[in-house]
């Protein structure tokens, strides 16, 4: 865990040095939950509302429950789920948190569940990182590192570089 | 037979009249769509003039776009999850389109005119597409338009917070030159579907 701790630090200390950390995929363990590359979405100024996305993982033999999130970024962090009705999409608070079944994982992902963030205190530059702590109802609290993808980014660069928009623009560049 | 019988029964007759009537409004309207979707007519009642604001302040109506494709979606800043990924879908169509991208104007129009200021949409729009213009208005301008495109929205507060999210129907309608529907394209379109549907389009 120690060694997970400094990875976070080195991240941290990475984006906060280099006002950057480079595209590649980044997880935490705690126990037998693994948090898979938490990322973001940059934001404009005027926006006030963000969200973040990621895979949770678990190893274990029981189930746990992500019951709720702590920020500094923004003055309320909560689970959100996107809804499709017909044609309308609504948007609606997860109540009871988000079951992580025994052996097996739960995506939050774009169209789905998330964590909003809701009244930002700062942009979200992309490429910058910024922490928050995800609390299960077993494992307890996990800090983890958020990457800030581009705006309209629909999975994290490092996961998925073929349907990358900035990688395939790199790519063309070159 | 009775009469109250002979009333029960022309009462039955009629309320399933009425009811396949209801039925039958409600098929064609969604055949409209449906047909407008595909692209098989263009002349269906979806669509319409105009008159808001741009994200620099410019007053617009749907005049200024003619002249090249453009491809509309309804949504709001205050939207973290859905309207980005649109906007990210419609940048990687145009980029899809390569250089044929430059016959198709990017528009965004607001649902959350409150919020939704030219300024906070000037700051916004510039993160998703160079090109990508944002739109606003008066409640009232913004309800005309939204009805003329069969946008459903609705501000829906949380009795916990201050801040409140919008339930909207998420369609991108791409309109050809003249400013007609020529297809419209569901939430979870892809962006190469996207494309292709308007490479089909400026081949005519």
């Amino acid at each position: 865990m120690a060694i997970v701790r400094g990875l976070a630090a080195l991240v941290i200390a990475a984006g906060v040095l280099g006002g950057a950390v480079p595209a590649q995929a980044h997880d935490h363990v705690q126990g037998s939950l693994t948090i898979v590359h938490p990322w973001s979405r940059a934001t404009a100024p005027s926006q006030k509302a963000g969200g973040v996305f990621l895979v949770i993982q678990n190893a274990g033999d029981r189930p746990d429950r992500l019951i709720g999130i702590e920020s500094d970024m923004a003055d309320i962090a909560s689970l959100h789920a996107s809804i499709r009705d017909g044609d309308v999409v609504k948007m609606r608070p997860v109540k009871g948190g988000i079951e992580v079944p025994a052996k097996g994982e739960v995506a939050l992902a774009p169209g789905g569940k998330h964590v909003m963030l809701i009244g930002l205190r700062e942009q979200l530059i992309k490429e910058s990182t910024f922490p928050l702590t995800l609390i299960f109802e077993r494992a307890g609290p996990i800090e983890v590192v958020a990457v800030v993808e581009s705006a309209g980014a629909r999975r994290p660069a490092a996961g998925d570089p073929e349907h990358d928009h900035d990688a395939a623009t790199a790519r063309s560049g070159k | 037979m009775k009469k109250s019988t002979r009333i029960g029964i022309l009462l039955a007759v009629l309320v399933i009249a009425v009811g396949a009537g209801l039925a039958q409004w409600l098929v064609i309207r969604n055949d409209d769509v449906t047909k407008a979707a595909s692209g098989l007519i263009t002349s269906v009642e979806i669509g319409g003039p105009f008159a808001l604001t741009d994200h620099t302040g410019k007053q617009v109506t749907e005049k200024d776009y003619l002249g090249n494709f453009t491809l509309v979606f309804f949504g709001y800043t205050f939207c973290p999850d859905v309207c980005p990924t649109e906007l990210g879908d419609i940048a990687l169509a145009l980029d899809e389109l390569g250089d044929d991208s430059v016959a198709v104007t990017p528009v965004m129009i607001s649902i959350d005119p409150e919020r939704d200021t030219p300024e906070v949409l000037s700051q916004y729009v510039s993160l998703f597409h160079e090109r990508l213009i944002g739109l606003t208005g008066s409640p009232e301008a913004i309800k005309q338009v939204a009805d003329a495109y069969r946008i459903f929205y609705k501000r829906v507060d949380d009795p916990d917070y201050s801040y409140y999210l919008m339930d909207h129907t998420s369609f991108v309608y791409l309109l050809d030159p003249e400013g007609n529907v020529a297809s419209l394209l569901r939430y979870g379109t892809s962006p190469e579907e996207m494309a292709s549907i308007i490479r089909q389009h400026m081949r005519g």
